[in-house]
């Protein structure tokens, strides 16, 4: 065993704007959404950002953990939507949540991946014995050029997790292992409000490759068979591309589809596959094998083989569940998510 | 810059977390971390921290506008009694517009922004307050 | 020694686009020939900071008008105009000076209201309360909506704004000398639920000039300033009842039962900002019990009150006070009283601070 999953939260906002809305509006064939396997996408509020969306992920996270702030060694903030561009969101979570000063504190940028490289280096902290405890968070107000293809998707949530001693843990990691290129898929440059995308190019080459790659590796290395796992959760732009996935690696839909949220919410960013995998955990059985394999663009993948543990379902009791989440919903037109997400060209500083 | 970045980083722990001052004197219990009793006056106090759970006690839907780059109207004005026994106000968020919020709804502390200094200030978070579903 | 209101004018409550503060303090000086007869000045004023960019406003007001004499601003959010006039009566009353001019000025109209608004809602705690969205309109409806669970009707609240905008009708000086109906409350837009703009003072430039003497004018054209007291409530989000305007309540009714005196029949003027405050404290008085019925009251809010004459909000007690001094020795536009005492109360947010004034004839 490499680490423990000791506790973990996920926050989904409750407001909603549809795929169809968004198809209708810039002028799409109403039958994309369909194609894109999304029906609508999680908007924040005004007041929300990566920040805030993160610190109530971790604050459940430390609560499923049974741990304070006090017990927590290293916080890691995996966003590609930091309120500021320079000034770490980490250290405003870590001290909202009375996180001790002697700590390791960072915000990682990979694209949609920066949290799951997040929990490797956790792994390493905790093996070396540098970490009993580190927070690792993935939250992103996910940010899209209104009417682009990604406007379908880009949504906003986050998960958080608590990495510590896999004795003390309901869900262990016995093997973990990253895959990284450099492959120009999606980017945003700096200054640039919204990320550009090769489209086509971010499949095959991008996605699939990493994320395929990646996982041959993990099961090379332990000796794992696709069919040893119970359930599978992948990196999920879109309702579609997790699916295919599965498909190349021989995994039957019915171990993804536990795991699949984006069809409900939209694609998280640095959530995505791991308020998944936070969905699977919250109802998975003891014994349990999970492949988790995360994707983000630039481009790379981690892939996790989790195995659930006995206490599982005491630990799942103590906070708000992602399927909750997902199913507490409110509609709200386009014109009332281009206010909530500032889209609106209005003089502000005044 | 319009909003300084140290006025509120000396208060942030009474801002990002629910403090209560507990005052050994008179006994009363007063939200945020204070040196002296609101009540009494007394500095015999000490501080804990709140679960981040109450009930509200009262609220308003908010239209008067007062504000520019920050404004986000209608917003939702209450007071909350927290389950320690202490009263705080603030905002009420995540509410959609066919949801009722009243005198008994359960809320939990939730993060969020104050204030940002748009565009290249500082942002101000601390604590607002969310209705709890109930099934 | 005593202190003693002997002169005074004000300026009519308005939106004085052309007149700056140093404008308006000389536009109230000009009406009063022995206002700068004085041997120190009190200036009152909230805001000069945030809406004029002014720091050090009374030097530069004394300045201005050629009169090096000595002077200080006096600031207490909305009831900076009495703590001017306690102020002035204690240099007075103390010996240390004869004659104190107090002068009430506030501009409010030179940014749009949204951002007027932001500065008087400063009266509230910056970082406490202000950066929490809560405004002043948020606590009046919420006092408004307590009131209204304790039996008081609606239409109460509406009544104290139609009253007070009848009796802005005689007031020169009044900012909003025209009817309301019960009716048109009901296109009122709403500031707080359920409180509306019709609940809300009006907001106006003003300038208001008193002169406290340690002795009275030979003639009856003065009046004596027989008490004058503070109190500092606690923030209202920690009372028990919102709408317990204890601070206020309490000064009212020491100074009611100390003096002898009936709100029905003493010339009063009473703050209100936002309608639910005068219902809450006249009913913690013991007042409209059975009803509301405001005719009951001879002498209240004669001037219209903040509501109607208007809210220069840190100059409006100065004008409080020079309503009812002018009552008592005179007239008050067509209004005159036969009563031998005035009260004068003013107090700022929800009650944070309140201060009261009893003049006698």
């Amino acid at each position: 065993m490499e680490a423990g999953i000791r506790g973990w939260g996920a926050y989904i906002p409750k407001f909603r704007v549809s795929a169809t809305e968004i198809a209708t509006l810039w002028g799409y064939d109403v039958k994309l959404p369909k194609a894109l396997g999304v029906v609508e996408k999680a908007v924040a509020e005004e007041d929300e950002d990566a920040v805030t969306m993160g610190w109530y992920a971790a604050r459940v996270a430390l609560k499923r953990a049974g741990v304070s702030g006090e017990d927590i060694d290293a916080v890691f903030f995996g966003t590609e939507s930091k309120p500021y561009a320079v000034k770490p969101s980490a250290t405003i979570v870590a001290d909202a949540l009375g996180v001790k000063r002697r700590k390791l504190s960072t915000d990682l940028e990979f694209a949609c991946r920066a949290a799951g490289e997040g929990i490797r280096i956790s792994i390493g902290l905790v093996k070396g014995g540098l970490a009993q405890n580190t927070l690792v968070i993935g939250s992103d107000t996910a940010q899209a050029n209104p009417g682009d293809l990604l406007d379908f998707t880009a949504s906003s949530g986050a998960v958080a997790f608590v990495i510590g001693n896999p004795s003390k843990s309901p869900a262990a990691i016995e093997a973990s292992v990253s895959y990284v290129t450099d492959t120009p898929d999606f980017w945003r440059r700096d200054r640039s409000p919204y990320p550009e995308h090769g489209e086509i190019f971010t499949g095959e080459p991008a996605y699939f490759h990493h994320i395929l790659s990646a996982a041959k590796l993990l099961l090379d290395e332990t000796g794992l068979k696709p069919s040893d796992f119970d359930y599978a959760v992948f990196h999920q732009p879109n309702g579609k591309f997790p699916l295919q996935v599965a498909r190349a690696l021989g995994i039957p839909q019915e171990k993804v589809l536990p795991g699949l949220v984006t069809p409900y919410i939209g694609n998280t960013y640095n959530a995505s596959a791991l308020l998944g995998l936070a969905k699977i955990l919250e109802e998975a059985k003891p014994g349990n094998r999970i492949l988790v394999v995360t994707f983000g663009s630039g481009a790379g993948s981690d892939a996790f083989s989790i195995v659930v543990g006995d206490s599982i379902y005491e630990v799942v009791s103590r906070g708000p569940k992602v399927s909750d989440m997902i199913s507490s919903r409110v509609s709200i037109p386009y014109g009332v998510y281009a206010k909530f997400r500032g889209l609106y060209l209005r003089n502000i500083g005044g | 810059m319009k909003l300084s970045p140290s006025q509120f980083w000396r208060i942030r722990e009474s801002q990002y977390r629910l403090i209560i001052t507990e005052c050994g004197s008179c006994g009363r219990k007063s939200v945020f971390k204070r040196s002296v009793c609101p009540f009494c006056g007394s500095s015999n106090v000490k501080h804990v921290e709140s679960e981040g759970f109450g009930k509200v006690l009262d609220v308003t839907k908010v239209m008067y506008r007062w504000n520019s780059s920050d404004e986000r109207p209608p917003l939702l004005v209450g007071v909350v009694e927290l389950d320690e026994g202490v009263r705080v106000v603030g905002e009420i968020v995540g509410v959609g517009d066919n949801e009722e919020v009243k005198e008994g709804t359960r809320v939990e502390a939730v993060l969020r922004r104050y204030a940002s200094d748009d565009p290249y200030g500082v942002i101000y978070y601390g604590i607002k307050f969310k209705p709890i579903k109930t099934a | 020694m005593g202190a003693y209101i002997v002169s005074g004018a004000v300026v009519k409550v308005d939106r004085h686009f052309e007149r700056g503060y140093r404008d308006l303090a000389y536009d109230v000086v000009k009406e009063c020939p022995d206002c700068l007869d004085v041997d120190y000045v009190v200036i009152s004023s909230a805001l000069p900071e945030l809406t004029a960019h002014q720091v050090d406003l009374s030097t530069h007001i004394a300045q201005w008008l050629g009169r090096r004499v000595p002077v200080v601003r006096v600031e207490s959010g909305e009831t900076s105009g009495l703590a001017a006039v306690d102020l002035a009566a204690s240099l007075v009353s103390s010996g240390r000076n004869r004659r104190v001019l107090v002068l009430g000025l506030e501009k409010v109209t030179d940014y749009p209201t949204y951002v007027t608004n932001y500065f008087y809602s400063l009266i509230l705690d910056y970082e406490f309360e202000v950066l929490r969205s809560v405004s002043p309109p948020a606590y009046a409806a919420l006092v408004m909506k307590e009131l209204m669970r304790g039996g008081v009707k609606r239409e109460c609240f509406s009544s104290w704004a139609v009253k007070m905008h009848e009796n802005a009708t005689s007031i020169p000086h009044a900012m909003l000398r025209f009817k309301i109906s019960y009716d048109s409350f009901k296109d009122s837009q709403v500031l707080a639920e359920p409180l509306t703009l019709h609940d809300s003072f009006a907001l106006g430039d003003g300038a208001a000039a008193l002169v406290v003497s340690s002795s009275p004018n030979t003639n009856a054209s003065s009046v004596e300033i027989v008490f004058s007291a503070t109190e500092v409530g606690l923030p209202a989000y920690l009372r028990e009842n919102i709408s317990d305007l204890t601070a206020s309540v309490k000064l009212l009714k020491l100074s009611l039962e100390r003096y002898g005196l009936d709100l029905k029949k003493v010339i009063t003027e009473l703050h209100d900002s936002y309608t639910p405050y005068p219902i809450a404290i006249l009913r913690s008085l013991g007042y409209l019990d059975g009803g509301c019925d405001l005719n009951e009251f001879e002498y209240l809010n004669t001037s219209g009150g903040l509501k109607a004459r208007g809210h220069p909000i840190g100059a409006t007690g100065v004008y409080q006070a020079y309503e009812v001094f002018k009552l008592l020795t005179d007239r008050l536009g067509s209004k005159t009283a036969s009563t031998d005492y005035g009260l004068v109360h003013s107090m700022s947010g929800p009650d944070n601070v309140s201060r009261v004034l009893i003049l006698k004839r």
